[in-house]
């Protein structure tokens, strides 16, 4: 990203309650609107950047599976878990993913309910975005496991044993809460590109492209009665989705509070969880974002408002996890009991102070620059906090999982954990397939939701005027806008 | 394969395959092959045949009559025999001896399997209790690279031969040498007590008159000896009476667990150390090093091992010149000869104490000095026991033989080439001579040496004849125990590899072409019970007897120790008291788990934490922190130890409680010449050890070499920072509670305000009530002198997995049970406690409750199940197990079983797989097969009918388990003391294992202050 990209931005970040901000510059029309973000999957070719970004990723996904595959025949003892931290790295990555898979359900579903229209650009994106996190999460806890092989034991399934889960233990919980999670996120990401795909399928030229994306736009043609059942059932969607963003994590927060750790052991950590979610769901939105409206020439869609609003709410959200950082502080003192506040000292002082203080430096101390305004329009400077955001939240969950386990109750059972090369490649392996699985979304689907965008532009407006506020999808969509999708499909 | 070595059939020319009809090149160097492809492969073990061979064989003894019976064939059962039941174990007396004493021993045989040692019950040395060291030697006998065969060298070369070829050889090369008188002819061996190889000798010297004998024991008391005989005018070892002794002063002499009757010790030692019951003992220690005595003691002072010496002069002096008691006739010196030593010494204080309390209970009290001090300490304690009239009533004396010739004499002997034949009984001479000794070259000066030994060791590779020696279970033996009792020694199984034993190879020498060990050692109980000749074959009245003496162990009518009068020898005490703080001092002690260096080759003991250090797999320079921060060391720092002119590398340990100004580094490690479990483990001490000063001495360079070593240790695994370390120190106090004496008895629940101040504690449900049993244990830490004698004796029974160096240092070692080991104040003089941990089996268990697939789970008696093939391995109840006690199996450590290996595991316990959790189950299998007996018995279970492994072999008996249901039982009882407390009882899990305070009997003018009496812990 060079100085002229960034004096190239158009600045729409000034609030007027007067006029609305306008979501979509450089006077899109509905039809280059449908051509820019179609353009991007039809082109023949895609360019030979993302050939490269594909094999460096592929190539971290082939060292994931051969590290998973070591993994499975020779057992847990190639990481660096020991009988004091029987939790590592693994959990730490679940921990991680799961989080970083909020800010998709959060977009879509809560700031639609909230009617923030400048959730269009930047849903379709997040959404993708939650799918593949939760798909990286996932991973972890299946093979983490000692006995891979019966990993499905955790599921409720009839059984010639006649045995069931143990419903008292979060890690069921935890089964169903992700679960729920994945299931939701995938419908409400699919249910949205419905009209999308449809208007690919129409735009389709070759015929495997007819056919795929034909059978995946389960026959969409744009009638009133489909505009009508598309919204009723994204709008049920996202009131489902709506308490999930709240109950995953705070479910995955369980796994550590129902315990009886110090450290582990605290009721704040719910919403502390949920808050720390959002934050990274949103840092690493922003982290992809940035350079993929730069290089896919998104910019008229994702605009410095919308980057502004994101880097709001990681300001508002880094600010909640601090707060919870020093509540944690507070309490382990308050209490009383001593083991939990030996954890906390040890936190900060112990042998992973450098963990605990990356942590804090990089997810209290760094959004608080989002104070400034110049820092929240500078994408080279917002890109780098997200990048610290990042870094500061992975920590987060190191710390909470392997500093209180390295000490617990009694002294003589201490022990320091370190990971192995497995660890960091299981790591960097998830890493991999995540961006794969991003390349391959960039390529094949459009990444800004067609439809959803139409509809907060001015030309979506009954008045036709940009003073009218319109496209949230209840009964103020004008008569024209769904036709005027449809008459695109035939050049 | 071809049968290559079977005769052709007849001479009709059947040929057996094409390669014979063809008479090809192949086919005659097969047949010309004594040892075709594979007989000589040791990977693997014994082939699956032989096995099935050796077990029937043994299965058939085994049925016979209650203890096994000597029959050579081989036959496959046909029919049961009679009272044998299949799967059921069976218990042999046997023994096993190590450093001349025998040790009375129980051995768990299934289906002609040994596969467990515990001490023999009915014997008193014993009681039921064994040490980690007779315990894990079950796993020698199944150790992969135990010798398999005969070896002969001839010009360098090794060739595999048989016992025939030795026979035939030794038939011959004896009967010339007998022809000679023996001339040229000695023999080399340990130091042994055993009656029947004395009666060999003896044989021997019949028929070898001009032969010579020599010992070599690595770890000897030939001090002791030389005291006793200056005090007493002949040797003995000292018999210490720990029941009796109310005031117990150890010189070093580590009287709970190097001493030869330790066990029995440490039993007495306990039984007057409960407070309600007997009142307390009150025990001084003065060592160098950290030792299990020294743990358990009042006083601990940690003093330079050549310092001890004088504070025992200080106090002798203390008692003779304060004219309280007079210097006894044939004490060999006067009081005012001991003038320049009183107040010498470290801490005149608790000298004047300790004499105070000798002389307060005159018949009541032991002074006792280790074999490492010198004579004049034996000497000095002799006189002291007998001028306060200990002397017959806390200790006695047992007369032992004069040594024989050492090593050096036999170096010299060699050395001007009259020693022509050698022949060493066992032993490992070359690897474990002082370092000034060239062992292997003067050995090669003897044209024809003969080694038997369990395995080919440094000493068979330069031996002319090497022969596989057995373990003490594949053969006929006898031993004399710590107190002078006869014990037997029988085997469980055929040798594996056609070894044999020392009885049978001197018999062998002796012109007996087959020696069978049983008739040797039968000939001898004969001799012994007041026969002579040759045991009767048909004598109905004899046979009762020797199968008596078989199946309890030993011969009951033990000679009575003896009350010598002093003989009035010199004492010689130097020439006055030597500065405190000289140069630095060398320690070369026996090392707590491989002793000299013949436990190398055992996992169970490599992986088995040393008591004060925690290292596992390594031996250490061991020496204080003021040393450590004088020499300007750390903990894993590698140094350069120089003593006498020889240097030697060791990793530095920083431990508490070491003496000053003094290093001490133990025995038995560094060996290349052992199996692979010991093979270049450790660092070797031996090249550091001069002949004339075998315990080392002042004179000690240490150099730092600037690199650090990697150890593994079970606790402590790193170097603690001061916020750690602080914390530590304050939570001890609540974990490991303690009060002095004065203390408890003026406040006897002192042990509930130590623990985490908390609200009332009450459960969210109807907790489950436990009406049938209630299983549950109690540990008295007032007694437990972390011996590790329970966490062997659990990871035999329960088939625990041995993970190796790389592995302990991760944190993942694979103990049930665990001794934490806790310092406590002045780093320099720390108190020092230690405390078993195992799975508590809380009735709130946390590790149950967030298990997703409810692997682990209550049964209706309280234990806490883990169910093995439901465990999918998510580690989340290690995790939320607060005592840390839960254990992965990160690896599949079955694989790492050879097959021999596999036939030690005990088959009433599961082995574990990869992927699970396991952890300790209060011995479920013992619980399940004592129910089951009391029912087809059709009574109620009694308290003691379960008793876990450790709690077996508990030498204090500190271990205690019962039903807590039962308001009689011992573990209800215990429960019930006011000195019973839970450990992190504010959790709320209700554990089942609960722990009693310990209570220490300072001397009153000693004692510490109020607020010092009692750790004020605030951990949990």
């Amino acid at each position: 990203m060079n100085r002229a990209t960034i004096a190239a931005e158009i600045d729409n970040t000034a609030y007027d309650p007067a006029r609305p901000t306008e979501l979509v510059l450089g006077g899109e029309t509905f039809t280059s609107v449908t051509d820019k973000i179609c353009g991007i999957v039809e082109k023949p070719r895609p360019p030979r950047a993302w050939y490269i970004a594909i094999t460096v990723t592929g190539g971290l996904t082939a060292v994931l599976l051969a590290a998973v595959f070591h993994l499975i025949t020779t057992g847990i003892g190639i990481w660096g878990v020991n009988s004091t931290v029987g939790w590592g790295w693994a959990i730490v990555n679940f921990v991680f993913w799961v989080g970083i898979g909020h800010a998709g359900t959060l977009i879509s579903a809560i700031l639609f309910l909230l009617r923030q229209k400048w959730r269009t650009s930047i849903n379709r994106f997040a959404e993708a975005m939650t799918i593949f996190a939760v798909i990286c999460a996932g991973l972890f806890p299946a093979i983490h496991v000692g006995r891979i092989w019966l990993a499905y034991w955790l599921f409720p399934l009839p059984n010639y044993q006649g045995m069931w889960p143990n419903f008292r233990s979060p890690l069921l919980w935890d089964v169903f809460a992700v679960g729920t999670y994945a299931t939701v996120s995938v419908l409400f990401w699919y249910t949205g590109m419905v009209p999308d795909l449809a208007a690919l399928r129409d735009r389709a030229t070759t015929r495997w492209r007819q056919i795929v994306y034909g059978v995946f736009a389960i026959g969409w043609r744009g009638s009133h009665r489909h505009w009508h059942r598309f919204e009723k059932a994204y709008l049920i969607l996202a009131g489902l989705a709506t308490p999930l963003v709240l109950s995953v994590h705070s479910v995955v927060s369980f796994d550590f509070a129902v315990s009886n750790l110090p450290g582990w052991h605290t009721t704040i950590f719910p919403p502390y969880f949920v808050a720390g979610a959002v934050f990274s769901g949103f840092a690493m939105v922003g982290t992809l974002l940035v350079p993929a409206r730069q290089w896919f020439g998104l910019k008229n869609f994702v605009t410095l408002h919308h980057l502004d609003n994101m880097n709001k709410i990681v300001l508002a959200t880094g600010s909640m996890v601090g707060f919870a950082y020093a509540t944690e502080f507070f309490i382990a003192w308050y209490s009383g009991n001593p083991n939990e506040t030996f954890a906390f000292v040890n936190r900060a002082f112990g042998p992973y102070a450098w963990a605990y203080w990356i942590m804090v430096t990089c997810n209290v101390v760094s959004p608080q620059l989002f104070w400034f305004k110049r820092i929240r329009r500078s994408l080279p400077a917002m890109w780098i906090i997200y990048i610290f955001v990042n870094i500061g939240m992975w920590f987060e969950r190191f710390v909470i999982t392997v500093t209180s386990l390295s000490r617990d109750f009694l002294p003589s059972s201490w022990a320091y954990y370190r990971p192995t090369i497995f660890d960091v490649l299981t790591f960097a392996g998830s890493v991999g397939l995540f961006l794969t699985l991003v390349l391959l979304f960039v390529r094949y689907l459009p990444m800004v939701a067609m439809a959803e965008v139409k509809t907060v532009m001015p030309a979506a407006s009954v008045h036709g005027g940009p003073a009218h506020p319109v496209g949230d999808y209840h009964g103020d969509i004008p008569h024209g806008a769904a036709p005027a999708l449809g008459q695109e499909v035939r050049p | 394969m071809t049968t290559a070595n079977d005769a052709p059939l007849g001479g009709r020319g059947y040929w057996r395959s094409l390669e014979e009809l063809a008479q090809s090149e192949e086919f005659r160097r097969q047949l010309e092959n004594e040892f075709p492809g594979g007989v000589d492969t040791p990977i693997g073990g014994v082939s699956r045949r032989r096995f099935l061979q050796v077990m029937a064989a043994s299965a058939a003894m085994a049925g016979l009559a209650g203890c096994r019976w000597p029959q050579e064939k081989i036959v496959p059962f046909a029919r049961r025999p009679e009272g044998y039941e299949p799967g059921e174990t069976r218990l042999f007396a046997t023994t096993r001896e190590l450093g001349g004493i025998g040790f009375p021993l129980l051995a768990t045989s299934y289906d002609g399997r040994p596969i467990k040692i515990d001490g023999n019950p009915d014997h008193p040395q014993s009681l039921g209790a064994a040490s980690a060291l007779m315990q894990a030697s079950v796993l020698d006998l199944w150790n992969v690279d135990r010798s398999r065969s005969v070896l002969r060298r001839e010009r360098g070369q090794e060739i595999r031969a048989t016992w025939d070829d030795f026979a035939a050889f030794a038939g011959e090369h004896f009967a010339t040498l007998a022809g000679g008188g023996g001339r040229g002819l000695a023999f080399l061996s340990g130091a042994t007590g055993s009656p029947s190889r004395a009666r060999l000798r003896r044989e021997a010297q019949a028929r070898f008159p001009e032969a010579r004998w020599f010992e070599h024991e690595p770890v000897a008391a030939d001090a002791a000896r030389e005291g006793s005989r200056r005090a007493m005018g002949r040797a003995y070892r000292d018999v210490p009476d720990l029941e009796r002794a109310r005031i117990i002063a150890d010189f070093d002499a580590d009287l709970l667990q190097a001493h030869p009757a330790a066990i029995r010790n440490a039993r007495m030692f306990a039984r007057g150390r409960r407070p309600e019951r007997h009142g307390m003992n009150r025990l001084y220690v003065f060592e160098p090093g950290v030792s299990q005595t020294g743990t358990v003691a009042d006083h601990r002072l940690p003093v330079a091992r050549t310092q001890v010496v004088t504070a025992l002069a200080a106090l002798a002096a203390e008692i003779f010149l304060g004219g309280r008691v007079p210097v006894p006739a044939g004490a060999g010196f006067a009081a005012g000869d001991l003038a320049g030593w009183r107040g010498q010494g470290p801490r005149p204080d608790v000298i004047a104490a300790l004499a105070d309390d000798l002389v307060a209970h005159r018949g009541e009290g032991l002074v006792a000095v280790g074999a490492r001090q010198p004579a004049a300490a034996h000497h000095l304690a002799i006189v002291l026991n007998a001028a306060l009239a200990n002397t017959g009533r806390s200790v006695a004396y047992l007369p032992v033989e004069e040594p024989a010739a050492r090593l050096p004499e036999l170096l010299r002997e060699l050395a001007t080439g009259s020693i022509t034949t050698l022949v060493i009984l066992d032993g490992n001479p070359v690897a474990t001579a002082p370092a000034d000794l060239d062992v292997a070259a003067a050995f090669a000066r003897a044209g024809v040496t003969i080694h038997l030994a369990d395995q080919v060791d440094a000493t068979s590779r330069c031996c002319t004849w090497h022969l596989p020696r057995a373990h003490f279970l594949e053969t006929w033996s006898d031993a004399v125990a710590a107190d002078g009792s006869v014990l037997s020694g029988q085997p469980l199984i055929e040798p594996l590899f056609g070894s044999r034993s020392d009885l049978e190879l001197l018999a062998l020498l002796l012109g007996d072409p087959a020696p069978r060990g049983h008739d040797l050692v039968r000939a001898t109980f004969h001799q012994l019970t007041g026969g002579s000749g040759q045991a009767p074959q048909n004598n109905p009245r004899f046979e009762e007897r020797w199968r008596r003496f078989l199946h309890d162990g030993f011969l009951a009518d033990a000679p009575p120790p003896e009350t010598p009068p002093l003989a009035g020898g010199a004492l010689d005490l130097g020439p006055g008291p030597a500065p405190a703080a000289g140069d630095l001092e060398l320690i070369i002690a026996p090392d707590s788990r491989l002793h000299d260096g013949r436990f190398a080759d055992n996992a169970w003991l490599q992986e088995l934490p040393d008591f004060a250090t925690k290292v596992v797999w390594d031996n250490v320079a061991a020496l204080s922190p003021a040393t450590a921060a004088a020499l300007d060391l750390r903990h894993g720092d590698l140094v350069e130890l120089e003593f006498c002119g020889r240097r030697q590398l060791m990793p530095a340990y920083v431990l508490p409680g070491h003496a000053p100004h003094a290093v001490t580094i133990t025995l038995g490690y560094g060996r290349r010449d052992c199996g692979r479990v010991g093979r270049e483990v450790g660092h070797d001490a031996y090249a550091l050890r001069p002949s004339d000063a075998p315990h080392g001495g002042p004179g000690l360079a240490v150099r730092k070499t600037g690199r650090t070593y990697p150890l593994s240790c079970t606790q402590d695994h790193h170097a603690i920072d001061p916020r750690g370390y602080q914390e530590r120190e304050q939570r001890v106090g609540s974990l490991v509670r303690e009060a002095e004496l004065e203390h408890y008895l003026a406040d006897p629940e002192f042990v509930d305000h130590l623990g985490i101040h908390h609200p009332p504690l009450v459960s969210l449900w109807t907790e489950k009530e436990y009406t049938g049993h209630k299983w549950g244990m109690s540990i008295d830490l007032g007694v437990c002198t972390g011996c590790n004698a329970c966490a062997v004796a659990c990871q035999a029974e329960n088939n625990i997995p041995v993970v190796g160096k790389v592995e302990v240092g991760r944190s993942r070692e694979m103990h049930w049970l665990r001794i934490d080991r806790y310092f406590q104040g002045d780093p320099e003089q720390p108190t020092i406690a230690a405390q078993p941990v195992a799975c508590a089996h809380c009735e709130l268990a946390p590790c149950e409750s967030v298990c997703p697939v409810a692997a682990t789970v209550h049964t209706e008696e309280g234990l806490n199940a883990m169910v093995y093939n439901r465990c999918v391995g998510t580690r989340y109840c290690a995790n939320n197990c607060p005592f840390k006690v839960r254990r992965f199996n990160f690896f599949n450590n079955l694989d790492a079983l050879t097959e021999l290996d596999k036939m030690r595991l005990n088959p009433e316990v599961t082995a574990r797989s990869r992927g699970v959790m396991e952890k300790c189950t209060y011995c479920v299998q013992r619980i399940q097969k004592a129910k089951i007996k009391a029912k087809n018995a059709r009574r109620p279970l009694r308290d003691g009918d379960i008793v876990p492994a450790c709690a077996q072999t508990c030498p204090t008996e500190a271990i205690v388990f019962g039903d807590l249901n039962d308001p009689a039982s011992r573990v209800s009882q215990a429960r019930a003391d006011k000195r019973s407390y839970d450990l992190l009882a504010y959790l709320n899990i209700k554990p089942r294992t609960s722990y009693l305070a310990r209570i220490r009997n300072p001397h009153p003018a000693l004692a510490a202050s109020p607020d010092q009496a009692t750790g004020h812990g605030t951990g949990a």
